[in-house]
């Protein structure tokens, strides 16, 4: 089901199809060959769902390879900015537990506000933003943790043992 | 729109975000004093989702830690692999004793003898185990089957015939049908579902012909099921007409044990405490009254009693487990 | 006469002041990914304990029904479900969002939950013991046949190729089975971590792959994030009410389906309002507008969610067992208040129930005011944010939303990757959508079948279990039906091209 109300523009996804169905047939493999040591029970759907999923990805690179494919042009955009954002998301996910979470949020909240920012700072500015995301990042702390009792993680590297 | 005043500097804006950071870890890492415990909230971590038996016992109990300690129990969930997600992670948690964890049987001692759950039944630093509810065979109201008698005889006549539903595998509903199986020399077909609510709603819907629950399912839905028998010690005071499995002559009693942990550094001292204060909970009449009517039955299992409690249990589910095939 | 009276106590000031704190602080913690109704519900059982029973259920309800709207905002505004009802709100809301008819979007959104909540109440209030009948009839078999028809939808909701649909649907499928199993009790996929154990929760998925993607590609351009209103522009109220009442039936049918969604245990909203929206898209006359910021498509989710809230409470009150999670904690609640649930909550517990459905409605119609009042300020000032704001505060709500719903933060980790994954995913032609809801339907078909089969064999035939039973029939023919209906209607469409339906409108 096409667009009709937006033309988009469209590119050739031989080379893009047959490594999207290749990676699918390297997951439904990788399904089948863990669910040897389950149970008959258990594994009777994970094994069906890997099957399907085989012939699809199989039909996927046949029509890849037979027919011309194409798929709307990606959005354009920087590439170091996306790359920056999914790193500092990692290790902002990652470091949660040992940074504590206002630690690493304060952390992260910066990086990410450098990373989106498009035009010059000033001084001004830098002072403004940073004011703006303290409040915000304690508001939604006092929300969670006192209102909200959620015990958030305090960081075991700050443990005094 | 926006006009933001620059009265702060960077510099005075990350010095307070880390003057927040130092309040809340200061918070936490205050030293746990055994002489005035508690001076400040516990939190009650429950490692399934709300709504469950475990939810109902918890938020009974919360009432009267409030009444008497003047501080508040703070129940959350940590919902996850039938448990095990929290129970693998309670002794990385603070141990100042704040922090505590419901602990189920015979969840904590089977899941260790599966493929890596995270944790081990040792690891667990249980301090008070406070009721149980009974295993019950139950059937609809107009179920043909009116004693245990008629449905064994029925089962006999059929081998795998009957179909019973229950909550999970390797549960305590699957246990307590294994149990009941090799004791009464029958062969159903048990059907394990997802929570009590889906496996009762099988039975009302009379997909299954009966379902292993709990004096609790029976008393939450009176007006449509029967119990056949119940896996109590004595009839439950809520039932007095239901007869135990051991009246019956099949020696099986058992259920969903439910207690408490801390993680393993908290003092012996904050856990005697803590063992002190839900056993105290324990005795208060309303509490008793209210637990009752529920269709749960209490227990005392202390934090110097805990070690018997436990191996007890675990040569009851050892010989279960072998015979589940969970352990060779 | 009595049941009105009974209703009509809940205008008392103390319980309406209830429904007005219970409605706000439902709407904000809707609006927040990650806080879902089922959380709102939780947080406040405790302080319900002092309080008279219809009180306590009165703002329960009145949190509950907030929380299921709320989840529209963040579906609208930054294309992430608030809450798993949410879903399919983000196809249409966030397309209308992007070129600048939020304010629109959100108004439509609110006059629907109301429609939809309205039905919803009148279901319970009126034919709550005969659905509860319904409800039970649909035993593993059935379930497993629904889930098949849900997975039909896939075709609908995955724009371009129908066959990476189906993959993404393979993969989500796959991905519910992570965790310890229902069925055979054993560990699968979870590579011996002890985090994988738990599976991987449906709203961190949910997040993951429908926030983190949109993140990505905002800080990849300076160019702004949705497109600013026109100046001097007001909440739409008129415009809203012409486009629901041009979409009046798809409204009552949505709803209507939402109310008997939810009257299965177990089903829940994310279902109800995705089988709506599939639905409209089907009968639709503009059906190839849906998914490109078509008003009735977030008429239809919007309906159909709203009435899940009233539909649910039919099982709980009825038979005790909980239509949707937040029904579970309410019932919890309840027993905890000592209350039993049964055929006495419409006899001699009726003042009680009576009351709660009357605060039901007043919450739902509090929610008209109250949400068009927020939702202005909520667009308004989203689209006023500078990114270099916006990408942190979503960021950050992402997280701490997904660390607070199981209180992990490994969840969060997957969240994160999901999302990466999600994002790569998109760009080769696999939506998240289909993902989604493999990753729903997954444990509902596994279990229905898996249940089904050992049912069938101790009756002594499998096939009979499966093929044998009216219900089973009734919607296996569904599932015929949504399949080839598109084929039918493409052949159609070959055969005479220039029929003026199908021209372009």
């Amino acid at each position: 089901m096409k667009s009709t109300t937006e033309p988009t523009q469209r590119v050739a996804a031989r080379g893009s199809d047959a490594c999207l169905a290749v990676a699918m047939l390297g997951i439904a493999l990788g399904a089948l060959w863990f669910s040897a040591d389950i149970s008959i029970m258990a594994s009777v759907f994970p094994r069906t769902i890997a099957v399907l999923v085989l012939i699809f990805s199989a039909a996927l690179l046949l029509r890849s390879l037979l027919a011309k494919p194409t798929r709307p042009r990606p959005e354009p955009g920087s590439v170091a900015r996306r790359l920056g954002l999914i790193v500092v998301l990692l290790l902002w996910s990652l470091t949660l537990k040992w940074l504590g979470f206002v630690t690493s949020s304060l952390l992260s909240a910066a990086c990410l506000a450098l990373l989106s920012h498009y035009h010059g700072w000033t001084p001004r500015r830098a002072a403004g933003y940073a004011t703006v995301l303290l409040l915000i990042i304690a508001l939604f702390y006092v929300l969670f943790a006192i209102i909200l009792n959620v015990p958030l993680p305090v960081g075991l590297l700050w443990r005094t043992q | 729109m926006r006009q933001l005043n620059p009265l702060r500097t960077l510099a005075t804006t990350t010095a307070l975000g880390g003057l927040l950071a130092l309040s809340t870890l200061a918070g936490s890492a205050m030293a746990a004093d055994a002489g005035n415990y508690p001076d400040q909230n516990v939190q009650y971590i429950i490692p399934f989702g709300p709504g469950g038996e475990s939810d109902i016992s918890a938020r009974l109990q919360q009432q009267y830690f409030q009444e008497l300690t003047g501080q508040q129990l703070i129940i959350q969930y940590m919902a996850g692999g039938g448990g095990a997600v929290g129970w693998s992670q309670l002794n990385e948690m603070g141990d100042d004793g704040y922090t505590i964890m419901g602990t189920n049987l015979p969840h904590i001692i089977l899941k260790p003898m599966g493929k890596e759950p995270g944790f081990t039944t040792e690891e667990l630093k249980n301090f008070f185990y406070f009721h149980y509810s009974p295993d019950a065979l139950i059937v609809n109201n107009d179920s043909p089957f009116e004693t245990l008698d008629d449905l064994i005889a029925a089962a006999k006549e059929a081998p795998g015939r009957i179909t019973v539903s229950g909550s999970g595998t390797q549960s305590a509903n699957d246990i307590a049908n294994q149990r009941f199986e090799s004791l009464a020399d029958v062969k159903t077909t048990y059907i394990p579902f997802k929570g009590t609510g889906a496996a009762v709603a099988a039975l009302l819907g009379d997909q299954v012909r009966a379902e292993w629950g709990y004096t609790t399912t029976a008393a939450n839905h009176s007006d449509k099921v029967r119990m056949l028998a119940v896996a109590s010690e004595e009839r439950h005071p809520l039932f007095p007409e239901v007869p135990t499995f051991k009246e019956l002559g099949y020696d099986m009693t058992g259920g969903a044990y439910r207690g408490m942990a801390v993680p393993e550094g908290v003092s012996d001292e904050v856990t005697t405490e803590l063992s002190d204060i839900f056993s105290e909970i324990n005795q208060n009449p309303e509490f008793r009254q209210k637990m009752e009517d529920l269709g749960f039955v209490l227990i005392d299992v202390p934090y110097g009693e805990m070690d018997d409690f436990m191996d007890k249990r675990r040569q009851e589910y050892e010989q279960v487990a072998r015979d589940m095939g969970i352990i060779e | 006469m009595e049941t009105l009276s009974f209703m009509a106590a809940a205008l008392s000031p103390v319980n309406l002041l209830l429904a007005i704190v219970g409605v706000a602080a439902g709407i904000v913690i809707g609006a927040l990914p990650g806080l879902s109704a089922t959380m709102a519900v939780a947080v406040l059982v405790p302080v319900t304990f002092g309080m008279p029973p219809e009180a306590a259920l009165i703002m329960l309800g009145a949190i509950y029904t907030g929380a299921i709207y709320g989840g529209s905002y963040a579906a609208i505004l930054v294309n992430t479900p608030g809450t798993p009802s949410a879903i399919a709100t983000t196809f249409d809301g966030y397309p209308m969002a992007q070129r600048g008819d939020g304010d629109l979007a959100v108004t439509l959104s609110t006059l629907s939950s109301v429609i939809g909540g309205l039905v919803g109440a009148l279901a319970l209030l009126t034919l709550a013991p005969l659905l509860a009948q319904i409800a039970l009839k649909f035993g593993p078999v059935e379930y497993f046949w629904l889930a098949i028809f849900g997975l039909t939808l896939i075709s609908a909701l995955s724009e371009g190729s129908t066959l990476k649909g189906f993959i993404g649907a393979g993969i989500g499928l796959l991905l519910s089975t992570v965790g310890v199993s229902v069925v055979g009790g054993d560990i699968r996929y979870s590579f011996g971590s002890q985090f994988l154990l738990g599976g991987i929760e449906t709203i961190s998925a949910l997040i993951g792959l429908y926030c983190i993607p949109v993140l990505i590609d905002l800080v990849a351009t300076p160019s702004a994030h949705l497109q600013p209103p026109e100046k001097g522009r007001g909440i739409r109220l008129g415009e809203g009410m012409r486009l629901v009442w041009r979409g009046k039936f798809n409204a009552v049918r949505s709803a209507v389906i939402g109310t008997l969604v939810a009257i299965l245990p177990g089903a829940g909203g994310s279902i109800a309002s995705l089988v709506s929206y599939s639905e409209a898209r089907r009968t639709s006359r503009r059906s190839e507008r849906f998914g490109h910021g078509e008003p009735d498509g977030v008429i239809a989710t919007e309906t159909a969610n709203n009435a899940t809230v009233g539909g649910g409470f039919i099982p709980t009150f009825v038979l005790g067992i909980p239509g949707t999670p937040p029904d579970a904690v309410i019932l919890g609640a309840l027993l905890v208040q000592g209350f039993r649930t049964g055929p006495e909550m419409f006899t001699t517990n009726a003042s009680v129930t009576y009351t709660f459905i009357g605060g039901l409605v007043i919450a739902t119609l509090l929610m008209l005011p109250m949400g068009l009042l927020i939702g202005r300020y909520a667009f308004k000032s989203i689209v006023s944010i500078p990114k270099a704001l916006l990408v942190p505060s979503i960021a950050f709500m992402t997280v701490i939303g997904t660390y607070a719903i199981r209180n992990n933060p490994f969840d969060v980790v997957v969240m994160v990757v999901l999302g990466v994954i999600g994002w790569v995913l998109a760009r080769y032609g696999i939506k998240p959508s289909p993902i989604v809801l493999g990753l729903i339907l997954g444990p509902i078909a596994e279990q229905g079948f898996v249940q089904g089969y050992l049912m069938g064999n101790a009756s002594g035939s499998v096939l009979g279990a499966f093929f044998g039973r009216p219900l089973s029939l009734a919607i296996i023919a569904m599932v015929l039906l949504s399949v080839l209906y598109p084929l039918w209607r493409a052949h159609r469409a070959r055969r005479l091209p220039r029929e003026p339906e199908e021209a372009r409108p």
